[in-house]
């Protein structure tokens, strides 16, 4: 079948064969493993694939006209598309840290990136581990806990750029899927780099567009490039850096420096795409319930800014889509319900058949997915950098920081692109005060860490 | 200058000898990536966040018979997640490619296995090594079909452009040096990466090593990958094939 002469073939086939009679999945010890007493274990496969960096908005489904995204598409039209859905806190780190414990991060301690997770909460990867899962990780982790004290499966689990890693981690879980031999169901923690190596972009994109015939191309700038300027003092330092590697820039570099992130959501895509395909393929495909979403976003030159750490909704609100072959319905775009990265470990729990940990300050999204007729929460909560907190209801959102007398207030529903604060008009005053009383509540009932003084000044 | 020159110039080698890419030839780059920063002072003192290069894997590619199109190559990739450690895993990919010598390489058919290996020990981590994952594809007209992993069924996806390959290309563009075109690369034989146009881009003047180097450009750009640049030295050889990220850049090129 080979045109190739016989002497390469012979010698192909004496590298392939050295390289099978390599291991063949040996577990790590240190993660709970526990089998589980019943017979045949029929719960459902779990997949938690998750991308990094990429904004709710930044998708072709979901009408941005700079980047196209088949893959992404065709999963939002497979389940459940949420279009309210906001990460708990929009950095790498404490993002992460709430998915895998539920927790805030006033709670889990990871409030910035690179600390230590608080040691006594549960993650996502043991509790599965412990209630009869096979537990895999393959990807980023980015969370203040040792992978080996999660997880059984850990084939890699170092992040370099999503643009040569990101093909690993789809053919990691190739090779997991194809040749696991486990009875019991898997939960698969899949984390893809990209569109994060936009963090490369602003060096790149202070150069001009190579490419001139392309330049029609280049994404026009936003409508809210030009920004409301009266942000909190918190946000003004961080917006302040920001702007620092721009001072020289002209509008090209702007729009250089989005089309490379547009570029990298795409490339991500090619990987979700190959490994929806092949799970798609796989003979695990009707047993196994999906969950895609993203740490953060990224603002694209939205208010002339670039990456996260800000409640913007560029930053702040992520894709969120579950799907379930066969169980749950295709199609469905839920422009409703307020959803939050902290729903994720108590969907997995209920999916999985077993209680969550006591404290989760998420809620399932089971009874949104599979159309129960049952109450939901009425706002989504979020942290930033220690010190910001932000609510979002069914109109507004409110953002206040501890070390910033000024706040923010955005109609989201008349002003989504947030040009205008509304904190400084008198008739929103009710609001304002409505909403901070709303974080005062949920702040009274969280077991928070005590944190250093200056962190909780906006310095860390 | 090419903004690539402005972070891999020292990766970059000086061949002085002659080579014949239409002959047999063994090649070896490095993989060089940027990631990480980290703040230097500048020559006025001024602390800057600079990114930082390193080696995080080799490419080789063996060209063993001038007669038709076939290459064995070779891929390694080995990483950590930060700077000052060491690298924590390593995945190889071997492969064969067998290509039309048109213009671009195109695909007809290839094998591959690809493993991913732990580096113990490295800091706490503990590792599991994958089963080797073996794949193999062809190109029938416009349809590439790849072959079922033990025991999987067969994949067929219909191709928009001629479908080509890093390795197949760095064969072809020496001794085509090709007109603007449009392609699909199949990135590290497996994830299709469609709409791409392979465009020269001119030549520029890099010292090399201390020496004023011509080098010929050719951009390889579109949907859904970052823009890499293929550059060609007076001596027919790709010394550097240059991202946003990483750079593959040559270490030896030999005819055999």
């Amino acid at each position: 079948m080979y045109s190739t002469n016989s002497l390469d073939r012979r010698d192909f086939i004496k590298l392939a064969g050295a390289a099978t009679a390599g291991s063949f999945l040996t577990r790590s010890f240190a993660a709970p493993d526990i089998q589980t007493t019943r017979g045949e274990d029929t719960r459902p496969n779990l997949l938690f694939l998750h991308v990094d960096q990429l904004s709710y908005a930044a998708i072709s489904a979901h009408g941005d006209p700079f980047v196209n995204t088949p893959n992404l598409d065709k999963f939002a039209e497979q389940g459940f598309n949420f279009s309210k859905s906001y990460s708990p806190d929009p950095i790498c780190c404490p993002a992460r840290s709430c998915w895998v414990t539920g927790r805030y991060s006033s709670e889990h301690n990871v409030v910035v990136n690179n600390r230590p997770l608080r040691e006594e909460l549960p993650d996502y990867g043991q509790w599965m581990g412990q209630n009869g899962y096979q537990t895999v990780h393959i990807g980023k982790w980015h969370v203040g806990r040792p992978l080996h004290e999660s997880f059984q499966l850990i084939p890699h689990n170092t992040h370099p750029q999503g643009e040569y890693g990101d093909n690993l981690t789809a053919l990691s879980f190739e090779s997991f899927l194809t040749s696991r031999n486990d009875k019991r169901p898997f939960f698969a923690n899949i984390g893809l780099m990209n569109p994060h190596d936009c963090g490369n972009s602003g060096r790149n994109a202070q150069h001009p567009f190579p490419y001139r015939d392309m330049l029609d191309e280049l994404p026009t700038l936003p409508a809210n490039f030009d920004y409301d300027l009266r942000e909190p003092e918190h946000l003004k330092t961080i917006h302040k850096q920001s702007l620092g590697m721009t001072k020289a820039w002209q509008e090209e570099n702007w729009r250089y420096a989005s089309w490379l992130y547009y570029r990298l959501v795409e490339m991500v895509d090619v990987n979700v795409g190959y490994i929806l395909d092949t799970l798609e393929r796989s003979p695990y495909h009707k047993n196994t319930m999906i969950i895609l979403t993203s740490d953060h976003g990224d603002n694209n030159t939205h208010h002339r800014m670039f990456f996260k750490n800000n409640f913007y909704d560029r930053s702040v609100r992520v894709p969120m889509m579950v799907a379930f072959p066969g169980q749950l319905e295709t199609g469905i775009k839920d422009d409703t319900h307020l959803v939050s990265g902290l729903d994720i470990f108590p969907t997995l729990c209920d999916y999985a058949e077993i209680e969550a940990p006591v404290v989760q300050r998420g809620a399932s999204l089971r009874p949104l997915l599979e159309q129960a007729d049952a109450p939901w929460r009425k706002e989504v909560f979020a942290q930033s950098n220690a010190a910001g907190r932000m609510v979002v209801d069914e109109q507004y959102k409110f953002v206040r920081y501890s070390d910033s007398i000024v706040t923010q207030l955005f109609d989201l529903e008349n002003d989504p692109l947030e040009t205008k604060n509304l904190s400084f008009d008198s008739d929103h005053q009710p609001t304002c005060k409505r909403l901070s009383q709303a974080i005062d509540t949920l702040e009274s009932t969280l077991d928070n860490v005590e944190l250093p003084e200056h962190m909780l000044k906006g310095k860390s | 200058m090419n903004p690539h020159f402005d972070l891999y110039p020292n990766y970059l080698r000086s061949f002085e000898t002659s080579f014949d890419p239409q002959k047999a030839f063994k090649l070896q780059f490095d993989i060089q990536a940027m990631r990480s920063y980290k703040m230097i002072k500048n020559d006025s003192g001024k602390w800057i966040n600079t990114p930082q290069v390193r080696k995080e894997g080799s490419l080789s590619i063996h060209r063993p018979d001038a007669a038709n199109g076939v290459l064995k190559v070779e891929q390694r990739r080995f990483w950590s997640t930060w700077l000052d450690q060491e690298p924590a895993t390593e995945q190889i990919f071997k492969a064969l490619v067998s290509y039309n010598q048109d213009t671009i390489g195109s695909l007809k058919q290839w094998e591959m296995t690809y493993t991913t290996t732990p580096i113990l020990p490295v800091k706490s981590f503990k590792f599991n090594a994958l089963a080797p994952l073996r794949k193999a594809g062809r190109v029938e007209g416009n349809r590439m079909i790849t072959e079922g992993v033990n025991g999987a069924l067969p994949h067929e996806q219909i191709l928009d452009t001629s479908l080509s390959s890093l390795y197949s290309l760095i064969e072809r563009i020496p001794v085509i040096r090709p007109e603007r075109c449009q392609l699909e690369v199949l990135d590290d034989l497996t994830m299709r990466r469609p709409g791409l146009s392979l465009r020269p881009v001119g030549t520029e003047t890099v010292d090399v090593e201390g020496q004023a180097t011509n080098l010929q450009g050719w951009a390889l750009l579109g949907p859904a990958m970052m823009p890499m640049t293929f550059w060609l030295d007076d001596h027919n050889r790709i010394i550097a094939i240059i991202g946003r990220n990483l750079a593959y850049t040559l270490v030896s090129a030999t005819n055999i």
